[in-house]
């Protein structure tokens, strides 16, 4: 006799985002895809759950159907993401975007036990994302300021990323392939916090420049006060060299640049550490040496070059002593 | 071009000029540009691992009895003292007589990463240091050192004063602790250590950026400018791409030799301190009593004058003279107004002390 529990009767009940943001998904023209993949997941449905048979007998192809559920929600995400795509610099849009992220995600870990934490985590998360997004809002009211510099953005969007991405990525990993994986996870970390570094210090980079081209134009007419020809250009060419020159030589001298240059080297060089260590896990399944290996023959041939040279200076000394001549 | 108030016909008066300087570049660059450096003859007369000791053949018939070994940086290449025919350093000191010989590091190679500071100086330099004395008959040379290799020349000047008759050295850093130059106020607070660890050797293509990022407006893109608005000047051409030749040819760093200019000199000046150690030998500046000569280049970014200027203070020496051009790091070297002034100086300050009596005296132990 049968016992397994009917597939369908495991599945956790479906919470459906009731909200203006997923309606209108429904009409875009993502529903003939969002449809496709209802059909697809109905046959899959039909093609697992049906071999089930009777309740009461664990049948681990059940789950999946459970895992397809999930994914079907997923599904629904990633149409926003892609509509958000589309007016992504519109802050209501981000903020419409965030609600129904948190409602959908909610939904997705809704079930779990609380004590797992994970409903609660994301919850959190969702809390460090709004605080970004008006970090953003705040930072680019018209474009007159560099975001970083205005408001900490970068400061914001890494402290953002450690209280929500982060901690998944850096949840403990399990399994045999449980080291290879903490290896992955740390280069995904420290990727992300290389380029935060990264746009930091790029963000440094247009204050000079801007001031330099503020300082041209605010010079420009009495210059070509008698038209644009050669010696006119000229003289704006090399005013914006000169004034440049002189405003990205005090920036670079300032604590501020000198602190994000420090910073983004530091994280640059976490990165290549990172990415050194997932290479040589990989370089280790093929018969090539990896760094590490190359490491080892450079100290033994460094420390015999030295041995080889000590030994030819001793043997020089004691022929120099009995009168000998040296040999070539 | 006449000047123009309209935007549609400045645009046309832009395009024909880019048409000018295309035509130009196509004509000037497809021509048969003399762009080789590094022409003066020379030998290659000791080698060890990569480190190869260059004597340049004397121009004239009897060469002064006393050599020159010039020691240049491992940052970029030692031909930068012979970068032009019409401008070469080699070549001045040639025909003022002196035998010359130049250290050419070479260019490291991964099995070089653990290379220290110590066996550069006490090492190469040292046996090249030998090789000459040996070789011409001399009991001390002469030893001029250019930029960082100037820094190496006082270390061994410094740990065998016996061996180094006169010393010159040139745009080179002793005293890292100012502010002046962007390198010593970045590299405060660089992570040597994780760098060398991460890295091995440093990559010459990092140390480029560096300096590109010291000044971007001028070398990243004014100077192409300037490049273009010369595209009729074939002097000016075969010059320009002479010096992108050296100025993109840096050898990557030892690593360990690396780590530590960067943390005992840079980060912790512990050369001014008489605090730092090559192989457990303290060096002490001012153990230096034999003449010195330091140059340093007034409007230097890259050395600035306060990193160079104060060595001959720190020394014993009796005769020690500090001279300031007014021109850059490299014009020091090609400019123009350096090779019409100040090498014949330089020159003469070497020649003039070489002829010394005292010169040709056996100074004793070599390792004191």
């Amino acid at each position: 006799m049968d016992d397994r529990p009917d597939p369908a009767d495991q599945r956790r009940p479906v919470h459906v985002v009731k909200n203006e943001t997923s309606h209108t998904a429904r009409q875009e023209s993502g529903d003939v895809w969002k449809d496709a993949h209802a059909a697809w997941l109905r046959a899959l449905e039909g093609i697992l759950g049906g071999p089930s048979g009777g309740a009461g007998k664990a049948w681990p192809f059940g789950n999946v159907a459970n895992g397809a559920d999930l994914h079907s929600r997923t599904w629904e995400w990633w149409l926003q993401v892609a509509k958000l795509g589309s007016d992504w610099r519109r802050s209501e849009a981000t903020r419409s975007f965030l609600d129904f992220w948190n409602v959908s995600m909610t939904n997705l870990f809704f079930g779990l036990p609380a004590e797992s934490g994970l409903p609660r985590l994301w919850a959190d998360s969702m809390k460090g994302w709004r605080s970004l997004v008006e970090a953003m809002t705040r930072a680019a009211p018209n474009g007159a300021e560099p975001a970083g510099q205005a408001t900490g953005f970068y400061d914001s969007w890494l402290q953002t990323y450690e209280a929500t991405v982060g901690k998944f990525v850096n949840v403990p990993m399990l399994g045999q392939a449980r080291l290879f994986l903490e290896k992955l996870s740390r280069l995904v970390d420290s990727h992300a916090k290389f380029v935060a570094a990264l746009v930091e210090f790029q963000s440094r980079l247009d204050p000079p420049w801007i001031q330099s081209m503020m300082h041209v134009l605010r010079r420009a007419p009495q210059i070509a006060e008698g038209g644009l020809d050669p010696k006119a250009c000229r003289e704006l060419y090399n005013l914006l060299i000169q004034t440049a020159e002189e405003q990205f030589a005090d920036a670079f001298k300032s604590p501020p640049f000198t602190q994000s240059l420090a910073t983004l080297l530091g994280r640059s060089l976490e990165f290549q550490q990172d990415y050194s260590k997932v290479m040589e896990e990989i370089l280790r399944t093929t018969p090539v040496a990896t760094k590490s290996d190359m490491n080892e023959v450079y100290r033994e041939l460094y420390n015999l070059r030295k041995q080889l040279k000590q030994q030819k200076a001793t043997i020089r000394e004691l022929a120099g002593r009995a009168g000998l001549e040296e040999s070539p | 071009m006449a000047p123009t108030q309209s935007p549609l016909e400045f645009a046309a008066q832009w395009r024909a000029v880019q048409q000018r300087w295309m035509r130009r570049g196509a004509a000037s660059l497809t021509a048969d540009l003399d762009t080789r450096v590094g022409t003066t003859p020379s030998d290659v007369v000791y080698e060890e691992d990569r480190m190869k000791l260059m004597r340049y053949r004397p121009v004239v018939e009897k060469p002064l009895p006393i050599p020159l070994l010039i020691v240049y940086a491992l940052v970029n290449r030692q031909y930068m003292l012979d970068l032009q025919p019409d401008r070469s350093v080699v070549k001045h000191l040639l025909n003022l007589g002196l035998d010359v010989y130049l250290i050419d590091w070479g260019y490291p190679a991964g099995c070089d990463r653990f290379l220290t500071l110590g066996d550069y100086v006490n090492g190469y330099l040292h046996d090249c240091v030998e090789y000459v004395k040996k070789r011409t008959g001399q009991p001390k040379i002469n030893l001029m050192g250019v930029c960082q290799g100037g820094t190496f020349a006082a270390m061994y000047a410094s740990l065998n004063p016996r061996s180094v008759g006169n010393l010159a050295t040139l745009v080179a850093p002793i005293d890292f602790d100012t502010q002046d130059g962007l390198l010593h106020v970045w590299s405060k607070s660089l992570d040597a250590g994780r760098m060398v660890d991460t890295f091995g050797n440093i990559p010459g293509d990092f140390m480029n950026v560096g300096f590109l990022l010291m000044n971007p407006i001028r070398l990243m893109f004014h100077k192409y400018v300037d490049f273009l608005e010369h595209l009729d000047d074939q002097d000016f051409l075969s010059n320009f791409i002479r010096m992108e030749k050296w100025i993109f040819d840096s050898p990557d760093q030892a690593g360990e030799a690396w780590r530590q200019f960067m943390q005992d000199c840079y980060q912790r000046n512990l050369l001014v301190k008489g605090e730092m150690e090559l192989d457990g030998r303290r060096i002490d500046l001012r153990r230096i009593d034999m003449p010195v000569l330091n140059v340093f280049a007034e409007h230097d970014h890259l050395v600035p004058p306060a990193a160079s200027r104060p060595f001959t203070e720190l020394t014993s020496s009796q005769d020690a003279e500090v001279l300031g051009f007014p021109t850059g790091h490299i014009g020091l070297f090609v400019g123009r107004k350096s090779h019409a002034e100040l090498w014949p100086r330089v020159g003469g300050w070497i020649v003039k002390r070489s002829r010394r009596p005292d010169f040709f005296l056996d100074p004793g132990p070599v390792n004191d």
